[in-house]
Order: C-alpha cells, then sequence, then structure tokens
C-alpha cells in the first residue's frame, strides 16, 4: 500500500525530503493540490485525515508556504504536503469539498496569514482575531500590532 | 442614623456570611478556574464560609476573574462588571489575572484584570492553589468588612 | 413544538456555569425545540501564543506551551519538547522516556476524571460529581509527589525530565493506584448501567464513523466512532513502543460510548503507570541543556487526553524559533461537534456538549431570545436537561 502512495503521488511531487524526526513531506505545485487529494482519497477510499494547515511565513524568500498535515488511517502513515503562494497575492483552491474537516484550518490560516481558499464561501475576518483587529494579519513577520502593555 | 448602621451591619454580615461569587474566564487555559472549582469541592470545601457561586452577575457581590482578558473577552467582562449592583468586589484570579502572566505583550491580550475593570484583591499562581484562593477570599472579605465600618 | 408559530430562537450560551466558567462555544438556532443549527465560536481564548513563541528562548517556550491548555498541560510539554528535540537532534534518555510516559498518563487520568465528574453534574448527578472530584484529588496528590506541583510544574524540559523518582515515591505511587482502580471500576458500572445516564447518552449525539473521519475528529471522540486510532501506538512516543496497552474503541458512535471510552482510558492509564513504574530503567534522567538549535523543521504528535495534539517546528538556527504551529484536539472536534446537535432536542445540548469534553467550554447558562417578542428569558442546561426528562 504504502508504495501505492509513492506511485500516485509520483506525477506531482516536485521534491520531497524527511522532517528532523522521520517524518515524509512532499513539495507539490499549488495548481496540483486538489489532484493530489484526489488521488489520495481515491486510493485509500476516503480515509485521509488532516491534522492541520501549517502556514509559514517565509518572508526573505517571499512566498507564504502551506503544510498540509495528514494521516492516512489504511497504512497508518503521516505525511505533509507543502505547497508554495505568493507573499503578495496568497490564494489556493480550497478542499474542504473533498475533506470537510479542513474548514476550521483553512478560516485559521485566513485569518491570520491573509491566505485565500478559493472555493470556501465560509472565509470571513475576524475569525479568531478580535473584532478590534479585524483585517490584521497578526502571524505575518512583517505585522506590527497594538503597543505593548 | 442607629437603626441605618444595624441594617448596614445586618447586610454585611450577611454578605460576609454567604458571599455570592460569579466566576468569569476571560481566556484563561483553565488552570486557575479548576483549582477554584477544586476549593469548592469537599477536599478543601469553602462552603463552610458560606460562600456561594452563582450564574448571574446581578446576584454577585464577588466577580472573581481568571484569564489575561483576551481583546475579545474585554468587552464582555465590562458588561458583567455593569451589570453587579453596589456594592461589589473584584479578585484578579492568577497571575494572568494579575498582569498578563506569561502572555504579556501579545497583540491577543489586554494584560490583567485591572486593565478593564478596578480590581480589589490579586491572588497570584500560575495556578494559585486552592488554599491560596481561599485566602484571598478571606482577605477580600476582611476588606469588605473594613469598608463597610470605615476600619 | 409551537405549531404555526415557530420561530428561529437564538440559543446563546454564556459565561456562567456557577463552577465551571468557559467562554461561549456555539450559537445555537432553534425552532421550537428542536436545534437547526450550532454555530462554533471561539477567539475566545486567543492569546495569540504562536507569535509569542517566536519571541522567546526554546527553553523559555516550555512554560509557554504548558499554558496552552491547563488541563492536559503535560501533553503540550511532552509534544513541544518532542519537536524541539528533533530539530536539536537529541533523544532523552530511556529513564527520562518512561518517566514521560507516567506523567502523560496521570494528566490523562486526572482530565478524564475530571470530564467525567462534569458529566455527572450536567447529567444531574451532584453526588458523583463530589465524589469523581475528590477521587481526582488523589491524582493530584500523584502527580505533585512526582513532578513537585499539582498542575503546572513544566516536568519535561529539553533532553528529558526535570525530577527522578525514588523507590519511596515509586512505592507511595503503586500503593495508591489500586485504590484508585477499585473507584473508577465502580463508575465504570454506575456509566454503564445506571438508566438515567443511559436515557440521557444512549443513541444520542451520534456521529456514524464516516462523518468521524471527514470531519478529522480526534481522541476519544473519535475512538467512541468505531475510529481505531491512538498516537501512542501508531507513532509511539515516550516509552509506549515498550509499554503494552490496549487502544479503546467503541462502535456505539453516541454520547454513551465517547463517555465510555474515557472512562475505560483511564483504567488502561493506570495499569501503564503502573508497569513503567515497574519497569524503570536506570540512568540520567535529562541530556545537558541545548539552548540553541540548527536550522531544519520537525513535527511532533501526541495522544493528549482529547486526542491529537500536533506541533510544527521551524527553525532557521539560534535560540528562538522560526514558527511554532499549534494544533490542538478541541479544534479538531469543533467542526463535527457542532454538527452532532442538529436534529436534537435543547434538552439534549448538555449531553453532547459534555461529550465533546471541549477543553474550553461547559458553559452552563442559555438565554433564549424569542425573536418575535424580543422577550429574553435565562435558563440553566440543568433546567434544560430536566425539561427533556420529563
Amino acid at each position: 500500500m504504502e508504495s501505492k502512495l509513492n506511485e500516485k503521488l509520483k506525477d506531482f511531487i516536485i521534491e520531497s525530503g524527511k522532517f528532523k524526526g522521520g517524518s515524509e513531506f512532499f513539495k507539490v505545485d499549488r495548481g496540483k493540490l486538489r489532484d493530489v487529494f484526489n488521488a489520495l482519497l481515491r486510493e485509500f477510499k476516503g480515509e485521509v485525515h488532516v491534522t492541520t494547515i501549517t502556514a509559514i511565513d517565509r518572508l526573505d524568500e517571499k512566498k507564504i508556504e502551506l503544510d498540509y498535515e495528514i494521516w492516512i488511517y489504511p497504512i497508518k502513515k503521516a505525511i505533509t504536503i507543502k505547497v508554495d503562494t505568493p507573499r503578495d497575492d496568497p490564494k489556493v483552491d480550497s478542499i474542504i469539498d473533498l475533506v470537510p474537516g479542513a474548514l476550521l484550518y483553512e478560516l485559521e490560516v485566513h485569518d491570520l496569514f491573509g491566505v485565500k481558499f478559493i472555493g470556501n464561501s465560509y472565509l470571513v475576518k475576524p475569525f479568531i482575531i478580535s473584532e478590534d483587529l479585524g483585517s490584521a494579519t497578526p502571524l505575518r513577520k512583517d505585522w506590527r500590532g497594538p503597543s505593548r502593555q | 442614623m442607629t437603626d441605618v448602621y444595624a441594617l448596614k451591619k445586618l447586610a454585611l454580615w450577611g454578605r460576609l456570611r454567604s458571599p455570592w461569587i460569579l466566576h468569569f474566564n476571560s481566556g484563561s487555559c483553565n488552570a486557575c478556574d479548576i483549582e477554584l472549582l477544586a476549593a469548592i469541592t469537599p477536599r478543601f470545601d469553602v462552603e463552610r464560609f458560606g460562600i456561594k457561586v452563582v450564574p448571574s452577575p446581578r446576584h454577585a457581590d464577588i466577580l472573581v476573574v481568571t484569564g489575561p482578558v483576551t481583546r475579545q473577552a474585554a468587552p464582555r467582562l465590562k458588561r458583567i462588571y455593569e451589570q453587579m449592583p453596589n456594592p461589589k468586589y473584584v479578585m484578579a484570579l492568577g497571575t494572568c489575572a494579575c498582569s498578563g502572566g506569561i502572555f504579556r505583550g501579545s497583540y491577543a491580550v489586554m494584560g490583567g484584570v485591572d486593565k478593564v475593570i478596578p480590581v480589589d484583591v490579586y491572588v497570584p499562581g500560575c495556578p494559585p492553589r486552592p488554599e491560596a484562593i481561599i485566602d484571598g477570599i478571606v482577605k477580600l472579605l476582611k476588606k469588605m468588612e473594613a469598608e463597610t465600618y470605615g476600619k | 413544538m409551537e405549531g404555526s408559530l415557530t420561530s428561529i430562537i437564538n440559543l446563546i450560551f454564556g459565561p456562567q456555569h456557577p463552577a465551571l466558567h468557559e467562554p461561549e462555544l456555539f450559537r445555537f438556532k432553534v425552532e421550537g425545540e428542536i436545534v437547526v443549527k450550532a454555530e462554533p465560536r471561539i477567539g475566545y481564548v486567543h492569546r495569540g501564543i504562536e507569535k509569542l513563541f517566536e519571541k522567546n528562548a526554546y527553553i523559555k517556550g516550555i512554560y509557554l506551551s504548558e499554558r496552552i491548555c491547563g488541563i492536559c498541560n503535560v501533553a503540550h510539554t511532552v509534544c513541544y519538547c518532542q519537536a524541539v528535540e528533533n530539530v536539536m537532534n537529541i533523544e532523552p534518555p530511556p529513564r527520562a522516556k518512561y518517566l514521560r510516559a507516567v506523567v502523560h498518563e496521570l494528566n490523562r487520568i486526572h482530565s478524564h476524571l475530571l470530564l467525567l465528574g462534569v458529566a455527572a453534574e450536567e447529567l444531574g448527578f451532584d453526588t458523583l460529581f463530589m465524589l469523581i472530584w475528590r477521587d481526582r484529588e488523589l491524582v493530584m496528590d500523584l502527580i505533585e509527589l512526582i513532578t513537585g506541583n499539582r498542575v503546572m510544574s513544566a516536568f519535561n524540559t529539553i533532553g528529558g525530565v526535570r525530577r527522578d523518582v525514588n523507590a519511596e515515591t515509586i512505592e507511595k505511587v503503586l500503593k495508591v493506584l489500586p485504590k484508585l482502580e477499585e473507584r473508577v471500576k465502580y463508575y465504570r458500572k454506575v456509566f454503564e448501567e445506571d438508566p438515567t445516564i443511559r436515557k440521557r447518552t444512549v443513541d444520542v449525539g451520534i456521529l456514524p464513523r464516516r462523518d468521524a473521519i471527514r470531519y478529522c475528529v480526534v481522541g476519544p471522540m473519535a475512538r467512541g466512532s468505531a475510529v481505531d486510532v491512538d498516537i501512542r501506538r501508531d507513532i509511539p512516543y515516550a516509552a509506549y513502543d515498550e509499554i503494552p496497552f490496549n487502544v479503546i474503541v467503541r462502535d456505539e458512535c453516541d454520547v454513551w460510548a465517547r463517555l465510555m471510552v474515557r472512562v475505560d482510558e483511564v483504567l488502561e492509564s493506570i495499569n501503564i503507570v503502573r508497569y513503567a513504574l515497574e519497569h524503570l530503567p536506570s540512568g540520567q534522567i535529562r541530556l545537558p541543556l541545548k539552548r540553541s538549535a540548527p536550522p531544519g523543521e520537525a513535527i511532533s504528535r501526541v495522544e493528549a487526553p482529547r486526542g491529537e495534539l500536533l506541533y510544527h517546528l521551524v527553525s532557521k538556527g539560534g535560540i528562538t524559533p522560526y514558527r511554532l504551529k499549534v494544533r490542538t484536539p478541541t479544534l479538531a472536534n469543533l467542526l463535527a461537534a457542532s454538527k452532532l446537535f442538529e436534529g436534537h432536542t435543547i434538552a439534549d445540548i448538555p449531553a453532547i456538549l459534555v461529550s465533546i469534553d471541549p477543553c474550553f467550554a461547559c458553559t452552563d447558562r442559555v438565554t433564549l431570545v424569542d425573536v418575535k417578542s424580543g422577550k429574553s428569558t435565562k435558563v440553566s442546561l440543568r433546567e434544560l436537561a430536566r425539561r427533556g426528562r420529563e
């Protein structure tokens, strides 16, 4: 089953590697994100769990990286799918129709980083941050917030 | 005048005998809240002071606040304080409530209860032990008594 | 039901449980007595922690991670320390891993007992609540004995644990465990057999397995819906690869199943603590402290009491993280939880809410606003529950 994973994703993978501690990641082009999820869901009969979407503001590389942390039930394997979006116009396709459980993570990343998830009609700002900070994107590296207490 | 004084004393002892507490979580991690709860369970038992925890600000003498007061919680905290009848007292329970604690400086918190409403008693600790919470309540009762008699 | 007079009523849960005050968790839209929609509302507890991590040295991050959740604080420090250790390419000594498991499990026991006590109270069993919380104090004593503090102890550190146990401590703990086990077996019987509890929880809040997976649910909520997953077994960490234990999975998919999973997990945890202390390897409890990390990335997952907890650490070298992402289990379960209420009566809300074990809610009072008349009345969860029983 595991070799099938690599085979299925082969067409989409730009780069692969391992995190410190051993878990694998695969970098894919953001246009292929839905293809990857469709392939995984088909292969593993829908038993794909999205733990979270980790957004990383890579300021000097002018990009916001999105890491989809995934657990695949049938092969008991954790993988990460990495996708880059340009910092000045961060957009990626939503996957909430494929994996409804990803909803709150897309909302969170949208709120804290300003990334748009195309096709997610639930996007709202603010979501987690307070009303008075409404349009802020606090987790961006260049964001300066209200003065210190 | 003596009648008023007697009534005041009665009201005070009524209040001191059974202070009614409203607990408010302003974004706490829960540690302080569960130690407060532990204070009213059998082992620590603050009910011997006649302390009652009530669900509505309109019935409360004492507002016990946990948490660093997140920006979202601040307006609600103000509103609850305003709904309490006079005389009212506020306890900042836990280091976060006292000063913002470990979250001081974060964009998302006000940094302590007294940034939003006046505080009468500060109980530091992260979290404070149930014994410390009880000690804080007793100090507050003494303060309430002192204020009523102008000692 | 009102018949032709159906009005959409907003049930607003406010912060008001007399004992446990948690911020608002759901906004309920109701027609008559039936919940039509439950909207999750979060952000009340948002403290900007991920940003704070970036400004603090790794060693200080331990204290920060601990305070993300005061109840499952140990799980957070285990996960955090593991992520940092991975990036630093260090591994705690075997004795430290066993001690980590011991305290991690004691934390799980106290957390589950806390929830079971609250569940008992919400279901109307005040005495049971007091009894369970009294026995929870036994666990708090053990935690204090081993870690030095009841709640926050920063027991875990980068490279190991901070305090060792001696033979006397081990003996004390092993003496208390059978007592605790006997009490929990009694509670198990109550939750399993009491007709009132069963009436309020069996076939209530059903989450089918397929939905549990689609909504990416974790922890006891998943295992109560036949999803066989437990990080301790599936991605073993600390000493879990060497300690035998059972993963508790039930297929009833209802509130009752979710409560029973937790009861049985307490019994399993007691066994794990006993085994770990009886097989404690000798040696160091920690490595010399490393302050700075090389560049690199690491992911750490642990099975917190409420489910899968994830930390993703990005280091660009130095003593502070470049990015630290934390995904708490409660967030994972929130979406499925909000779906659970739909179609149920208002009276079922307390039981369903409690079975989620939200880690930041157990609100008690409800404001009913009649949209047509504009009148608002306050009803307690207890009263709602009582209405359901009539």
